[in-house]
């Protein structure tokens, strides 16, 4: 299953909103012959309004964030408070949107380093702080139905019907226009692989981030609603209920489709209401339809839907582009330069004091035995593992303490000894990340859609133009997923390129390649060379170094060894006992 | 050595494929007991996936893999393991949360003393894990890994092991050390394929090699011979430079 | 009520709570996902034990100790089927998630069945005090304390020391290649949930019998395991038991300033803030996932 980046999108937009479309169409039918009709009407507008601010950290993200029903119990909250105190629509919604939103930025931002499996946690944490502290100030009753100033206002029924399905109608374009920011196409990057998202140049903590106030925001807006329609706030908005409906319509519809979002909110709750299933038995439905759909439906009702009728249309790979040089700019000194750079883990030191200087147009190889600290160092020096004492200056720049993405827009690129690619995405699209993530394209993106669309097909001309330069267009189109260990390692010295680097760092590129691909890496590398770049390359291969290499640098238990031209390093002796173990002079080189 | 006795090993006419792909297309391969086989060619030739294919990880769609003279079809992973065959995936695949010596002792049938012993055995030959013993291996480099996965695989006193590119990521001198290590292993009766780039490292043990090209054998024969032809012509095999005496 | 009395009960909550991350903590190693139903099994193992009492009231409370351990080990193989575990095409969030609504299963069926009011459990002992340093001491308080300082040894022990231990983690990790390697990666997944649910249904009874339940407990318990887990280190089970066994004198202490509740409040919020300056957690992961 190749996916194009960005949720939202697709090939065939008008296949894609037929089902929500046809289910809200069902909806209209069903309330308009229902005493109630008007109350469920909005009841299902509402939860659609949670549920698609549920998908932007539930699908888009991959985060089981249980704060959602706080969310909405905190809007609900906030609106109903200040509606009783005399408070018009206009001033309460804001604010019950605004203030979800901020929680979740003070609370989630600080813990956005972690592990993605504390998400549910910290989420957890939240809801249960929130779900005490309404229990402690009783509920709210005597809600009313919204009012604007000078005393106009919507009076339940039908109206606020329309009301709130024009709401959540806002926040479907929303969602739409977000696919052209770097949340929208990018997030699942950052689901798939932080690593990757870190050196293709996307700030995967910021990310994670904004999808949570999103998120926040919308289940605010829908538990306002919520409080206006029921008129009144209690225990049971803020905990599991909401939650465990909110994910039963998530999965049930589809994660990441805000077309699905509304199908299974929908269907479930034109269900739960043709079957009158009591308030107290709707979560074991709802439990239940998420492991049923888990085991049949792994991508929603919408997933099925697209497979059956309307199959990923084959991408048509676009033509190279060669991407614009780096303003040339005179660097006195040399290109990439570390200074007593020493990196500790607990009692072990992995990098000790090391000194290196790179120039323009050079290729240092880094050998050394296993353990001795040499992906420390390229962790070190590309901000994966900063270092602690020492300085790192790029062009100049001093770049120590920089985060990996910062690090790659910098103009230090690298790639990993066990390739970091976003699976799910095709090896152009991998490609095309890079590029487009060097354009900003912050949430005023949203405003400037044509522009960002432009861009973003520059974006994956570009990346072709890499792909070229890797022999990897016949696979343009494949998951990079489904590549080989050496395809894959390709690609990432592609998607290295796309970030234009001045300094690249491989991570034994060669290993596994057999002596055809050997050949054609050292003559890729050369190339770069040529033009100019700072080439850094930790290998085993020393066969391979030798031929491409100007000068080695050895390693041995964090330290410096030694460094000079390859016939000097690999006959010093100190060289030699450890690592080599025998002379190699008698070694052909190819 | 090779000859007329039963093969321990033997695929016949192995076909399969990989995502719709075909990658074998009609494998015909013997090994016996006590001998190291190379398996050469570039990538994507097929290595790999033949030892998946005996491992059960990838079916075969036509022929027969048969095991002590037993077809092994129909036989599910992890039973293939227990009839004696050890397989190291490439890739140094570690189980991250454990520490080196949880992760040499998990997949060892044996007793805990003889167990004790093995580990002991192993963490001499791969120095460097001496010390880290008790690390969990995540916290280890790729290289030290990758001595923690074919320390694993040495540690079930196999009746065949199926080292996929155990060279990778390992510095020359350690390289030699596994080398040896795999020669003394196979004079004790255990019978070894060796999947390798490094096609000079594996030719300095094997017994014999077979050259494959996109999914089929195109040459076998003594490793000795292919030795002599490599100095003559080795980039249509795709052979690398000798790096081991 | 005597000093040692006090103590000895504060310590016995602690020793639940220890119990209940116990099991949670198994899971986490011998599944590699967290487990979100696990506070709604051990009120679930709480309420079985009530449900038995008032079918069988002759029954001594001991009796229901294997009957319940029992019931508990076969809805845990029952799981084992139910949750996504290795399944293709499933999101590593899946298995969590799937836990999430057999939690919210659970604590809808005894909601219905029993209400959310907290409910005592059958004694397990004969009710009443051990004479212990001058001053009597709950037999159930002893019990609780026993059974802690048994089995969580226990539990680490059987992880870290015994070669079924070792398989049962290595299949948490990296379930693919243990299965290369020969360990049963099915039977691992349904004698890690057998376990962690007999584990939970045992921290349930003892939690009914000296203390009381309700249905609305589990999320809280599972909050509480939760955390201990992540303050101790991802997967480390001494130092999650012990730190689970900390919350309770911390409760304890802080619900005499306040409002039981907002004890609770001050336990997450002292997490978050915790975990925000030592995301490794004090001993450190047991195991790595990606960042």
């Amino acid at each position: 299953m190749s996916a194009a980046i960005g949720g939202t999108n697709s090939d065939k937009p008008l296949l894609l909103a037929t089902p929500p479309l046809v289910a809200i169409v069902c909806l209209g039918i069903y309330a308009a012959a229902h005493p109630q009709g008007a109350r469920i009407g909005a009841m299902a507008g509402i939860y659609a309004l949670l549920v698609i601010g549920y998908q932007f950290v539930f699908g888009r993200l991959g985060a089981l964030s249980l704060a959602q029903g706080a969310f909405f119990g905190l809007g609900a909250f906030v609106s109903a408070r200040l509606a009783t105190s005399g408070l018009p629509f206009p001033v309460t919604f804001p604010l019950a949107v605004v203030l979800p939103a901020l929680v979740a930025a003070l609370v989630v931002g600080p813990v956005l380093r972690l592990q993605s499996y504390y998400v549910p946690l910290v989420t957890l944490g939240l809801a249960q702080i929130l779900l005490i502290a309404v229990l402690n100030s009783g509920g709210i009753a005597d809600v009313p139905s919204i009012q604007f100033a000078l005393g106009a206002g919507i009076p339940r029924g039908p109206v606020f019907t329309l009301f709130v399905w024009l709401i959540t109608g806002a926040g479907v374009l929303l969602a739409w226009s977000l696919s052209s920011t770097h949340f929208g196409r990018f997030a699942e990057v950052v689901r798939d692989n932080p690593l990757a998202a870190g050196a293709i140049g996307l700030d995967a903590g910021r990310m994670r981030l904004q999808g949570f106030v999103l998120s926040a925001a919308y289940g605010g807006a829908a538990g306002a609603l919520h409080a206006h329609l029921t008129g009144a706030v209690t225990a049971a908005d803020f905990g599991l209920p909401v939650m465990i409906a909110c994910v039963a319509m998530a999965t049930l519809g589809g994660r990441r489709n805000v077309g699905g979002g509304i199908v299974g909110t929908v269907l479930l709750v034109l269900a739960v209401d043709a079957t009158g299933l009591p308030a107290a038995h709707q979560p074991i439905a709802y439990g239940l339809v998420v492991l049923i759909a888990l085991r049949w439906l792994p991508d929603g009702v919408i997933g099925a839907l697209q497979r059956r009728f309307a199959p990923p249309a084959v991408v048509v790979s676009p033509a190279p582009q060669p991407i614009p040089p780096r303003p040339a700019k005179r660097i006195a000194g040399p290109l990439l330069a570390a200074r007593g750079i020493t990196r500790r883990f607990g009692g072990l030191i992995a990098v000790d004091n090391i000194s290196l200087a790179l120039q323009p147009g050079e290729i240092l190889g880094v050998i050394g035995p296993n353990g001795s600290g040499k992906t420390t160092l390229l962790n070190a020096l590309s901000g994966l593992s900063p270092a602690q004492t020492g300085r790192v200056f790029l062009a100049g720049r001093d770049i120590t303490s920089l985060p990996p993405h910062e690090v790659a827009r910098a103009g230090l690129a690298r790639s990993f000894q066990l390739a970091q690619l976003a699976d799910a995405l095709s090896t152009l699209d991998n490609v095309a990340a890079a590029r487009a993530a060097l354009r900003g394209a912050g949430f005023a993106a949203v405003l400037q859609r044509a522009k960002t669309e432009t861009a973003f097909a520059t974006a994956r001309a570009e990346a072709m133009s890499c792909l070229d330069a890797v022999n990897l267009v016949a696979s343009a189109a494949t998951p990079a997923g489904s590549l080989t260990p050496a395809d894959r390692r390709r690609l990432e010295i592609a998607r290295a390129l796309a970030l234009n680097p001045l300094v690249v760092a491989f991570d034994e590129p060669a290993a596994g390649l057999d002596a055809d691909e050997r050949n054609e890496l050292a003559r890729l590398l050369k190339q770069l060379a040529a033009r100019g770049l700072g080439l850094i390359v930790v290998e085993h291969e020393v066969a391979f170094l030798h031929g491409i290499a100007s000068r080695l640098a050895c390693l041995d238990a964090g330290r410096l060894i030694a460094v000079g031209p390859p016939d000097a390093v690999l006959n010093d002796p100190k060289v030699t006992a450890a690592y080599l173990g025998a002379s190699i002079s008698s070694g052909r080189v190819k | 050595m090779s000859g007329e006795a039963e093969p321990l090993l033997a695929l016949r006419d192995v076909a399969a494929e990989v995502d719709g792909v075909p990658a074998l297309t009609g494998i015909e391969l013997a090994v016996h007991p006590g001998e190291i086989v190379a398996l050469l060619g570039p990538n994507n030739s097929g290595k790999t996936t033949t030892l998946r294919a005996v491992m059960g990880l990838v079916p075969a769609s036509r022929g027969d893999i048969e095991f002590r003279g037993a077809s092994l079809a129909g036989i599910p992973v992890e039973q293939r393991a227990r009839l004696g065959i050890a397989y190291l995936p490439e890739g140094r695949r570690v189980f991250p949360g454990l520490s080196v010596q949880d992760n040499l002792a998990v997949a060892c049938d044996a007793d805990p003393e003889e167990r004790r012993r093995r580990i002991g055995e192993i963490v001499e030959l791969f120095f460097p894990l001496k010390e880290r013993i008790k690390t969990p291996a995540w916290r280890l480099s790729g290289g030290l890994q990758q001595m923690t996965a074919i320390g694993r695989a040495l540690m079930s006193d196999p009746l065949i092991m199926l080292l996929d590119e155990p060279s990778v990521g390992l510095a020359p001198a350690v390289l030699r050390d596994v080398l040896a290590r795999l020669r003394i292993i196979a004079s004790r009766g255990t019978a070894i394929v060796l999947a390798e780039q490094n096609a000079a490292a594996a030719l300095s043990i094997a017994d014999r090699a077979y050259v494959l090209d996109r999914g089929a054998v195109i040459a076998s024969g003594l490793a000795a011979d292919f030795l002599i032809e490599s100095a003559r012509d080795a980039a249509g095999l795709g052979l690398g430079a000798p790096l081991i005496r | 009520m005597e000093p040692l009395q006090l103590i000895v009960d504060a310590l016995a909550l602690g020793a639940v709570y220890a119990l209940v991350a116990l099991g949670f903590v198994l899971v986490l190693n011998g599944l590699g996902a967290v487990n979100l139903a696990h506070g709604d099994l051990v009120t679930f193992g709480g309420f079985l034990a009530v449900a038995a009492a008032s079918w069988l009231p002759a029954w001594p409370g001991v009796a229901f100790l294997p009957l319940i351990a029992l019931a508990m080990a076969v809805i845990g193989a029952l799981l084992a089927g139910l949750l996504p575990i290795r399944r293709r095409g499933a999101a590593p969030e899946d298995v969590s998630l799937a836990s999430f609504a057999v939690g919210a299963i659970l604590a809808a069926i005894l909601t219905v069945n029993f209400g959310t009011a907290p409910v005592a459990g059958p004694a397990l002992l004969a009710a009443g005090d051990i004479r212990l340093l001058g001053t009597g001491v709950s037999r159930q308080s002893l019990l609780i304390l026993g059974t802690a300082i048994v089995l969580v040894p226990a539990v680490h022990l059987f992880l870290n020391g015994t070669q079924f231990g070792r398989r049962l983690r290595a299949a948490g990790q990296d379930p693919d290649l243990a299965q290369a390697l020969g360990i049963e990666t099915g039977r691992m997944a349904a004698a890690t949930l057998a376990l962690g649910t007999i584990l939970a249904g045992v921290a349930g009874m003892l939690l009914a019998d000296k203390f009381t339940i309700s249905p609305m407990f589990g999320l809280d318990l599972l909050a509480k395991s939760y955390i201990a887990v992540a303050i101790a280190g991802w997967g480390q089970v001494g130092g999650a038991a012990t730190i689970a066994f900390l919350i309770a004198p911390l409760e304890t202490a802080v619900s005499t300033v306040t409002v039981p509740a907002v004890a609770d409040g001050i336990v997450y919020i002292a997490l978050l803030m915790f975990l925000a300056f030592q995301p490794q957690g004090l001993f450190g992961p047991a195991a790595q996932r990606r960042a």
